[in-house]
């Protein structure tokens, strides 16, 4: 027999493993596209079951049907989904801080307001001898999301009211950063105590129950108003804080509590946590209710005793 | 009697056996290009529906319960140019007795989205409920 030679198998053959190679991918591709949009179809089915099991928890509650821990449910059975909601207690505490909800923490043009008095009848609730509060905010150092050219400074708003019915308007401005506030081109804020902004960490319940503690950690914590500033007076009914994060572009964490644990502030605010399910999947909302919030205009309103004469 | 190898033509078994192999691969794999590019522009079809979904969603939460009227209200979206046949439209109805006790203000939302995928109608549907006072009210 001749013996024979030739490559043409070898050619068929890497013919035959590219086209494999090219028809798999595409077959591959689009495999993965349809496992994401069924996923992602089952996500917004189970996203938008979340938000209207928040919805109901948030009517319940409103109309004092919905105890704290009680579940609610909702199922839409046509579109596949359906999702569970709680209520924790009303927060904070006695004797606790409340805590601005981190994540997502507050920003540059963010308030938080924090309620002193009973926000339904703004009867006293919180005066301590001393008038004075408890400011925590900033993201520790030793914390991920710490940023030295991030950090804060702080403005905070007590308004309180007079035995005459009058309203006053107390304005801090503190800075932990010595050299941003100092010096000819500083701001000119005054500075926090010393030892007071080397990472604060405090008890905190955000949960269900006041014992389910966490221990939440703070850049600063101290009392406000400051040895800088002039002290409220005892006579004086403390109404509320507004609090605002100045100087970082980094979201920052915040709390406001009473002096020590004798003293606490009213409750004033629900966290609602939702679940929704479609498929195999899940998504999980939460939501900060407070529920008398003062319109954000308030903060860059300008007050006056007179009549601001605008001539000048 | 004298035998002489002589020359042989043809095709071996082996031969047949590999270029049949290789050329059944080919064919499937082309067959399947279409069907799969298909699908892509299928599931994108879908994603693109439901962001519009999602975002009419949230534009109607916006709005607040008291601006919710009931009833079937068809709507359009720039980005429906992108469906081949699309309509769309939000019904809005108080929420049902299976999910809220009565007099409860708290409205069902629904939105639709319906289109055509070569010759085969496709559709998207999300439904939620919107509360007096509730998100973002």
């Amino acid at each position: 027999m001749k013996k024979q030679s030739g490559q043409i198998v070898i050619i068929l053959l890497l013919v035959i493993v590219i086209s494999l190679a090219i028809g798999l991918s595409i077959a591959s591709r689009s495999v993965s596209e349809i496992a994401i949009s069924t996923k992602t179809e089952q996500s917004q089915r189970a996203f938008s079951a979340a938000e209207g099991a928040l919805e109901r928890a948030l009517k319940k509650s409103t109309t004092g049907s919905l105890t704290p821990g009680t579940e609610v449910n909702v199922e839409f059975v046509e579109n596949q989904s359906q999702a569970t909601a709680k209520i924790s207690s009303q927060l904070p505490f006695a004797g606790q801080p409340l805590e601005y909800p981190y994540p997502p923490g507050i920003g540059k043009a963010d308030f938080g307001h924090f309620w002193l008095a009973n926000p339904d009848t703004l009867a006293s609730f919180y005066n301590p001898p001393g008038r004075k509060i408890k400011i925590y905010f900033g993201n520790p150092t030793d914390a991920s999301d710490f940023e030295e050219n991030n950090k804060p400074a702080i403005e905070v708003s007590v308004i309180t009211r007079l035995s005459t019915g009058e309203y006053k308007n107390y304005k801090y401005l503190l800075d932990p950063d010595i050299v941003r506030s100092g010096g000819p081109n500083g701001n000119n804020f005054k500075n926090p105590p010393a030892g007071d902004c080397n990472n604060v960490e405090v008890d905190i319940s955000s949960g269900s129950l006041a014992t389910e503690v966490e221990k939440k950690r703070f850049l600063c914590g101290f009392e406000v108003p400051t040895s800088d500033y002039v002290a409220i007076a005892d006579a004086e009914t403390l109404i509320l804080a507004r609090v605002r994060i100045l100087y970082s572009d980094k979201k920052q964490r915040l709390a406001v509590g009473p002096i020590n644990a004798t003293y606490s502030l009213p409750p004033q605010t629900k966290i609602l946590k939702s679940t929704g399910t479609s498929g195999q999947l899940q998504r999980k909302l939460q939501l900060f209710s407070t529920s008398k919030v003062v319109p954000p205009f308030l903060d860059y309103a300008i007050f006056s005793t007179g009549a601001i004469d605008k001539s000048q | 009697m004298k035998f002489t190898a002589g020359k042989e033509d043809g095709v071996t078994l082996l031969e047949v056996l590999v270029v049949t192999a290789a050329i059944g691969f080919m064919v499937l794999i082309i067959a399947s290009i279409p069907t799969s590019v298909y699908l892509i522009n299928q599931s994108r079809s879908a994603s693109l529906a439901r962001d519009i979904i999602s975002q009419k969603i949230d534009a109607l939460r916006k709005q607040g319960y008291g601006n919710l009227a009931n009833g079937k209200t068809p709507f359009t979206d720039p980005s429906m140019t992108n469906l081949a046949k699309p309509s769309a439209y939000y019904q809005i109805e108080d929420c049902p007795s299976s999910i809220c006790s009565i007099g409860m203000k708290v409205k069902q939302l629904i939105v639709h989205i319906d289109w055509q995928e070569r010759d085969s109608a496709k559709s998207a549907e999300v439904s939620t409920l919107v509360s007096e006072g509730g998100i973002g009210q």
